[in-house]
């Protein structure tokens, strides 16, 4: 496995690392998802630089209505933070439904989408929030929207030889958003869900103004469904409008066949249960407000 | 020849200070170079809770975590609980209330549960399950050792 | 009857080393010098090794031995509960994905891993088949090329004519029913130490349920004197039948006799779930028939056992067709059952042993059968339910039941009256209640040798040791046996202690197996017990010029039964026979034991289960558990067993899915990650109770429990699936996509008939 392995205390010090290893060097943060590929030979690497000693990413902050959670932050933290579970129910409700609790009190949520695993449950929430990844490199710091990080199952475009994500950004819900989280899986703990959804939704009084939709693990990265949000959009608030929403991000899926986790036939039908279930839940939490 | 690289951490209590392979598990510095077999290995993977022990209070998978990352922190393992002449709480309730049978999984079950504790010693009894459900176990069908749990808790807050 | 020690709720005798972690396991123990082995696996399911080269790994730095067909012994390996001798070590063929193909040992597990890599092997890949009704067929591989057809093995039972029996028969129900491999997944992982010293002597450290089997087999094996080896069982971390046969111990031995050093061979989780043994997977096609009344008439089944790459035990197939002929009263029975060969993980033994299959079965048949005439599914079990008296399994005499308290007591526990109710509210989840009985004997009289002896010493100061062969795998066997023992010398438990499963010190024993620990090496200890105490009262009685049974012992006083205000306490005894300076005596007790009878455990189990009909995801509430083990000299032990029990039969049942890889045959989930073995989360509320109907037999009364409380779930939860959404499933595991897809069949087939 590696040969050298850092935990530098600044941003900086993680940068000049790669820098000048050239690539050969990787970020790990809680390693829960890294060090099982490492052991299992599916990735290899030369040196890590470990960030979770940075204190600077160790902080969940609201400025306004925007959200930071800095890439030290664990699910563990993130499950348990007032701040999110009143601002952001549905990215603590994902954060809690992570491995287990030995899982969550090391796996990062910005590692969660660096890793780009399509079911990624904390990173299915942050894309129904919309969310932002802040990426530094020695070039350049920019903020992309989460949904342009992917590049196939398990790649990111975060290149972590080179440049580093260090905070994810969002909106905290409004009075009039509601949100959800739901999962589907074989077994209530250290499982990885047969399927995921996450929404958002934007009501008064009985109509939709606007919703985000997000289902995985059915595309190479969590799907957001435009046609369901199309649909949503403006629309009143009954089971007919929910049902096609639902239908639609099905038809949108396209699940594949699966030995461990079910059939597409089944993965396609529970696509329609999950998002039902997830609006309905969502809509529920508006009108507690 | 492979490195070395100084680590260096507080262990039940003492200081190790240690030359290791750089891409050693904490799991591996624990239980074969330090002898604590109380830690036990029992997928490598991080899926089974067999290899628990808490770094600065927090319980996590030892098997996968490097060993670099328990840099000057505290760890405990099991052996770090209690004495011969006074037993954890916890370790005596999981003796009286029959929660353990082989005891291949106590320690790292014992460990999650500490860490729960600390944290809430008023745990429900669905609190006290999502505290264990990283820890398998095979013998026991967790129904005594979550009682055992509860029962530690009430003697602790006493 | 009230004892002092016996029938206590008292915590196991080396429950604080478990606890802190002192307890030493197989995979624990360091000797000096010593190395460590790998074992290299076919990535094939069934090829010829046409040549292996391991010349590069010997020479790697580090390497201290290599195995291989080039130099393993080329003998029949015996093998344990009387299987037959098949294998051979690294043969000529593999027959499953992660067969052996070689081995070494290494100065670590760094330089074997390594090494291992070095090893250049050549095969020859062979047209593998994975279903046992296709492997029997003709023109399909075959496997063993000395059994025809792939049939390794054949039993056949029967009582009556099942023909005339059919003829009688008001109603026939016929129906097939499937069961899975499921795997053990014990915490700790096969393993073993072996090593050799300069006398010649092996020591063998094993994770082995059977410690003297193994040490038979391994003598013979090897060809040494079994004089000469030494078998050893440290902390055990659960067997549940997987350590009933020789997986790696005799790898090490010769391992450690080419190295010259001590060599310990573990395996790691992928091998544990995918190399060593599993459940064995059934087909059983049960056929039926009842007069109108509901008295059986006749019962017909036919059965295959798929026994993977290898038979190591052709005991499963007797076991099952015991099972579903013997449980009911029945006239007329035939069982006609093959074990079948396919290039899959071997099966070997495994909690129930073939029992559980069975049950899965015919508790199932008996509940559509009870719907049918319109019975209650309990009244038409306790109508036909084999009672006290009654032959029963393995040709035995059934001499005690509880059945009937069982069901009595675990019907109100569950609401048996909210059947057909639950199931009847309002909403996309649907509820239901499910019965199963249940009966299992205790160790295995007539089937395979069934006896133990034990040894019990006074030690000068009064207390007193038991020198068992048993071993404990967590089942609590040396606190109970101390807890015998104790009673019967009339000593505090704190002044027995135990030494189990060496057989270097300790007396033969049967083995942990067929919930026999208890109920035969149990006898064997208050037999031992009886005769130190005898000789020590005997001793007593010369003394004091009376007679032995004019004294009687209790909490470490001798008292004169006449006078019982005069007592001495057992220690000046032991103190004075031990120091005289003639006519000192050691007081030495032992006995073989074989129990004449075969009592057997009865319990009945309920499950009320919800089904969300939406995702198809079945849900186990609350289980309900009564079982009749006659008198429980540890209750505490007693429910800890049931309560494992319950969580391995749920997963049997609806979450134990072993997938493997249609084209290659390889297992794709042997990792905990993927075989669903159930956390905290994922179990239900459990009531477990206790029938403690005296059994004559059994030391005390107490009947075994090791394996009956894996009987009854699965049928349960088929049950009361069948009650919360009216179908029934022949197949386990019972997974939601299998219940979503008969949930949308039963429903387009309602709106067809519309």
């Amino acid at each position: 496995m590696w040969d050298e392995y850092f935990s530098p205390k600044s941003v900086r010090e993680v940068l000049e690392i790669l820098q000048s290893y050239k690539g050969q060097a990787r970020i790990i943060a809680g390693g829960t998802d890294l060090i099982p590929e490492i052991k299992g030979q599916i990735r290899k690497v030369k040196c890590l630089v470990d960030i979770s000693e940075i204190d600077l990413l160790k902080k969940i902050e609201i400025d306004g209505d925007t959200i930071k959670i800095g890439a030290g932050i664990t699910h563990s933290e993130v499950a348990a933070s007032e701040l999110i579970r009143e601002q952001a129910m549905v990215l603590a409700e994902a954060a809690s439904a992570v491995g287990s609790p030995l899982i969550r009190n090391q796996g990062t949520v910005v590692g969660n989408v660096v890793n780009a695993q399509p079911a990624a449950d904390t990173a299915v929430a942050l894309f129904a929030l919309g969310a932002e990844i802040e990426i530094v490199s020695q070039r350049a710091t920019k903020i992309v929207p989460i949904e342009k990080l992917y590049k196939g199952v398990g790649l990111s475009k975060i290149d972590s030889t080179m440049e580093m994500a260090t905070a994810v950004y969002f909106k905290s819900l409004k009075n009039n958003q509601g949100s959800a989280f739901v999962r589907l899986a074989q077994r209530k703990a250290l499982t990885l869900p047969i399927l995921n959804a996450a929404v958002v939704v934007t009501a008064q009084k009985d109509r939709f103004s606007e919703a985000r939709v997000v289902v995985a693990p059915v595309a190479p990265r969590p799907l957001r469904s435009k046609k369901a949000e199309a649909i949503l959009t403006d629309a009143p608030i009954s089971p007919e409008y929910i049902n096609k929403a639902a239908e639609a991000v099905a038809f949108e899926a396209q699940p594949r066949e699966s030995a461990l986790r079910g059939s597409a036939e089944y993965r396609m039908e529970m696509v329609k249960v999950l998002l039902v279930r997830a609006l309905r839940l969502a809509i529920q939490r508006v009108k507690e407000k | 020849m492979t490195s070395k690289t100084f680590l260096r951490m507080i262990v039940n209590g003492e200081v190790v200070e240690r030359a290791i392979r750089p891409s050693a598990m904490l799991l591996d510095i624990l239980r074969y170079e330090l002898g604590f077999t109380g830690v036990k290995e029992a997928c490598g993977r991080g899926e089974c809770g067999a290899c628990t022990v808490l770094v600065d209070g927090i319980a996590i998978s030892s098997c996968i975590t490097p060993a670099l990352k328990a840099m000057n922190k505290e760890i405990v393992t099991i052996e770090g609980l209690g004495s011969s002449a006074k037993l954890h709480p916890i370790q005596e309730a999981f003796i009286e209330h029959g929660a353990v049978q082989c005891g291949f999984c106590t320690p790292g079950m014992i460990l999650s549960a500490k860490a729960l504790l600390d944290k809430n010693l008023s745990p429900t009894e669905e609190e006290v399950k999502v505290g264990l459900s990283g820890n398998l176990c095979r013998c026991t069908g967790y129904v005594k050792i979550i009682e055992a749990v509860l029962s530690a808790a009430e003697k602790m807050r006493k | 009857m009230e004892y002092t020690i016996v029938g206590k709720r008292l915590p196991l005798i080396d429950a604080s080393e478990k606890v802190t972690g002192r307890a030493l396991f197989t995979g624990d123990i360091e000797i000096p010098g010593m190395l460590h082995a790998r074992i290299l696996r076919s990535p094939y399911a069934h090829a010829r090794v046409l040549r292996i080269d391991t010349c590069q790994a010997e020479r790697f730095p580090g390497v201290k031995a290599v195995l291989s067909k080039n130099n393993a012994p080329r003998l029949k390996i015996p093998a344990t509960l009387g299987g037959p001798r098949e294998r051979i070590m690294f043969g000529e063929k593999v027959r499953y994905v992660g067969d052996e193909v070689a081995a070494l040992a290494a100065i670590s597990k760094e330089v074997a891993e390594e090494a291992l890599k070095l090893i250049k092997v050549e095969y020859e890949e062979l047209p593998a088949i994975f279903d046992p009704e296709e492997a029997i067929k003709p023109g399909a591989p075959i496997i063993n090329p000395d059994k025809e057809r792939n049939i390794a093995g054949s039993v056949k039972l029967g009582d009556g004519n099942v023909e005339a029996g059919f003829q009688e028969a008001d109603y026939i129900f016929e129906e097939t029913f499937k069961t899975s491999s499921q795997r053990h997944a014990t915490m700790e992982t096969h393993g073993a130490i072996a090593s050799f010293d300069m006398t010649g002597q092996l020591t063998v450290w094993a994770s082995t349920q059977l410690p003297f089997h193994i040490h038979r087999i391994l003598a013979e094996y090897l060809g040494i004197p079994m004089s000469k080896i030494r078998v050893v069982t440290p902390y055990l971390g659960g067997g549940f039948g997987s350590k009933l046969h020789m997986i790696v111990e005799h790898i090490c031995a010769l391992l450690a006799k080419i190295a010259g050093k001590p060599v310990k061979l573990v395996l790691n989780r992928e091998e544990e779930f995918s190399a060593t043994v599993t459940r064995h997977a059934f087909s059983i096609r049960l056929k039926i028939g009842v007069k109108r009344d509901g008295i059986l008439t006749a019962i017909k089944a036919d059965a295959i056992a798929n026994v993977g790459a290898y038979i190591y035990v052709f005991g499963p197939l007797w076991a099952a067709g015991d099972g579903l002929i013997t449980t009911y009263r029945c006239p007329n029975v035939e069982f006609q059952g093959y074990s079948v060969y396919t290039n899959l993980t071997p099966a070997g033994g495994f909690r129930g042993y073939g029992n559980t299959q069975a049950h899965f079965a015919i508790e199932s048949m008996v509940d559509m059968i009870a719907e049918k005439l319109g019975i209650d599914p309990i009244e038409f079990r306790l109508k036909n339910y084999k009672q006290a008296g009654d032959i029963g399994l393995g040709n035995t005499r059934i001499t005690s039941s509880g059945l009937a308290e069982c069901l009595a007591v675990g019907s109100e526990k569950i609401g048996w009256g909210l059947r057909n109710k639950l199931s009847k509210e309002e909403g996309p989840k649907k509820r239901g209640v499910g019965a199963a009985c249940l009966v299992h004997r205790s160790g295995t009289l007539f089937a395979l040798p069934d006896y133990s002896a034990v040894f019990v010493k006074f030690n000068e100061d009064g207390t007193a040791t038991v020198l068992t062969g048993a071993t404990d795998l967590g089942t609590g066997s040396h606190t109970t046996l101390a807890q015998i023992a104790a009673e019967e010398l009339g000593l505090q438990l704190e002044a027995v202690n135990v030494i189990g499963g060496d057989t270097g010190t300790t007396p033969i024993d049967r083995g942990a197996f067929a919930s026999g620990t208890l109920y035969v090496t149990g006898s064997a200890v208050r037999a031992a017990a009886a005769d130190a105490k005898q000789q020590l009262l005997s001793y007593t009685g010369k003394k004091f010029h009376a007679a032995p049974e004019d004294f009687e012992i209790k909490m470490g006083r001798i008292y004169f039964k006449r006078l019982p205000e005069k007592w001495i306490a057992l220690s000046e005894i032991t103190k004075e026979s031990s120091k005289a300076k003639k006519g000192a005596k050691a007081f030495l007790g032992k006995a073989s034991f074989e129990n004449p009878a075969a009592a057997h455990s009865f319990g009945a189990q309920f499950a009320e289960v919800e089904v969300d009909t939406e995702t198809g995801q079945a849900e186990v509430l609350k289980m309900v558990a009564i079982h009749d083990i006659g008198k429980a000299i540890n209750p505490l032990v007693v429910e800890g067993q049931i309560e494992g029990a319950l969580q391995q039969g749920i997963g049997f049942a609806l979450t134990e899915d072993p997938i493997i890889d249609k084209k290659t045959g390889r297992m794709l989930n042997a990792n905990f990650a993927n075989y669903m073995v159930l956390t905290t989360l994922d179990m239900p509320k459990i009531e477990v109770g206790l029938s403690e109907p005296m059994d004559p037999t059994g030391p005390f009364g107490a009947k075994g429990i090791g394996e009956p409380p894996t009987l009854g779930v699965a049928p349960a939860i088929a049950n009361a699936i069948y009650d919360a959404i009216g179908v029934r499933f022949t197949e386990i595991p019972i997974t939601p996509e299998k219940i979503f897809k008969a949930l949308k069949m039963k429903k387009s087939s309602s709106q067809q008939e519309q």
